[in-house]
């Protein structure tokens, strides 16, 4: 949902004034893609849920340090999304048994429950489309990427930003978010192609090249 | 043909990210191989499968609850400033009293030279110490002096400065500044109430008066006119700011008060 530009010009300048309610309309506008950055970045619904809480908290706080057109505000609700799904993975590393790992293959809990929300049937028909054990393996494999990959094609191809914004987002250059993304597609690839969700022609491929 | 394209080419590729010069060579290079190109299939169909990641319904709502969430810095940083500002005018304002207070004590002592004080302390007392800006009109001062001779007061009206200094509290002082010492005399004496005051006014500025009162040259209270000047415009110049800072605060929606 994308909401009226004139809206959202209004709502962030009263909001950046301290109106909640200002600041509500564009928590609406933009949860639910706050949130999916960062359910496909930390892989737990619960997780996710908090980072974006957090995210949306720190926004209000340091709402009044954006002083750009409302045109950037996306990228830059995102990269404090981002920054709150960094701490979230920091504070995993400092719990050794609360790794990525576990909350990957390892934990039945956890995969149900992914499982379960993947057959979510409010979702679109293109969208059902992928069958839930694909989804669920796209989602493991993007799990295992290094944090920056895993960020940009979370951002690049699961939310379909463009380079410029992702790169905004993320505050690094252009080309690094196309060598990232480069990098996080060939090892999604190999991890994909691994778990038979690609075609066996490239799996021979694979073997021929390796 | 000798080599293959890398995979940060073929990425750029699929999102039409290479300048038109690489993208020509690109092309070139995947006419011709056959492995480049199944690779470049391959992967733009994980490029698809990830595109396809169905969107998620948040498990809840994240709109934020005002109470706990307080103010943004900038309203807290406004509201200890109103508090900071708000004392300090309170406090100019207290010090502006005590020192018009100082100053009309110094006048009313025997020897001192009202006169002057008067007419080179006139903003000072204009100021009333609440912070409201007085000014009252010529003739006012002649209802405060019903007594004076009908020559003094039309004298006095157009040229004094009236100064109701420390509110209501204390008498009129009339201020003729009119070159008649005769009148003046007369104006002095029959509006100032004050028993214990030089019956006559002193003028630096006339010499020719053969005065009774000794030295009276000297302006004691001077300094304290100045300071009482200086504090009373600082006074007047924090109420304002302080009202703007309320003013600014109403504004904001969030009082946690």
């Amino acid at each position: 949902v994308h909401p009226d530009p004139g809206a959202l010009e209004t709502a962030l300048r009263a909001a950046q004034r301290g109106d909640v309610a200002a600041f509500n309309t564009l928590v609406v506008a933009y949860q639910r893609q706050l949130y999916n950055v960062c359910y496909r970045t930390l892989g737990s619904p619960d997780d996710a849920a908090d980072a974006t809480q957090d995210a949306l908290l720190s926004a209000f706080r340091g709402l009044r340090t954006f002083n750009g057109p409302a045109s950037g505000l996306r990228a830059w609700l995102l990269r404090v999304a981002i920054n709150a799904c960094y701490d979230h993975l920091r504070r995993r590393q400092r719990r050794p048994t609360d790794s990525l790992d576990a909350l990957g293959s390892n934990d039945p809990d956890q995969e149900s429950s992914i499982a379960d929300r993947l057959a979510d049937p409010g979702l679109g028909p293109e969208q059902r489309s992928l069958g839930a054990e694909t989804a669920r393996n796209i989602q493991e494999a993007i799990d295992r990427l290094p944090p920056d990959q895993r960020l940009t094609v979370v951002l690049c191809d699961v939310q379909g930003l463009s380079y410029d914004e992702a790169a905004q987002a993320m505050s690094v250059e252009l080309g690094t978010i196309k060598s990232r993304l480069s990098r996080a597609r060939a090892q999604l690839r190999d991890l994909l192609v691994e778990k038979g969700e690609l075609p066996a022609a490239s799996q021979r491929l694979q073997e021929r090249n390796p | 043909v000798n080599d293959h394209l890398a995979d940060e080419v073929l990425s750029a590729h699929i999102d039409d990210q290479l300048s038109p010069a690489e993208a020509l060579s690109a092309h070139a290079h995947l006419t011709v191989c056959a492995e480049c190109q199944a690779r470049l299939e391959e992967l733009r169909s994980v490029v698809v499968l990830v595109r396809n990641m169905p969107s998620l319904e948040p498990p809840r709502e994240f709109a934020l609850d005002p109470r706990p969430v307080g103010a943004p810095s900038n309203v807290i940083r406004l509201r200890r400033w109103y508090a900071v500002v708000r004392v300090g005018a309170a406090s100019l304002a207290a010090a502006f009293v005590i020192l018009s207070v100082g100053t009309l004590y110094v006048d009313s002592r025997p020897g001192a030279t009202p006169l002057t004080a008067a007419s080179k302390g006139a903003p000072a007392p204009l100021l009333a110490p609440d912070g409201v800006t007085t000014a009252s009109a010529p003739g006012a001062e002649n209802a405060a002096g019903p007594t004076a001779p009908a020559q003094a007061a039309r004298q006095a009206a157009p040229a004094a400065a009236q100064a109701p200094g420390g509110g209501a509290a204390f008498a009129a002082q009339s201020t003729p500044a009119a070159a008649d010492a005769a009148d003046q005399v007369a104006a002095a004496t029959s509006i100032r109430p004050l028993p214990t005051q030089a019956p006559t006014p002193q003028s630096t500025s006339q010499p020719f008066i053969a005065t009774p009162v000794p030295a009276p040259q000297v302006d004691s209270a001077a300094p304290l006119r100045v300071a009482a000047a200086i504090v009373g415009v600082l006074t007047v110049v924090a109420l304002f700011v302080a009202v703007l800072m309320r003013h600014r605060l109403r504004a904001a929606p969030l009082r946690t008060e």
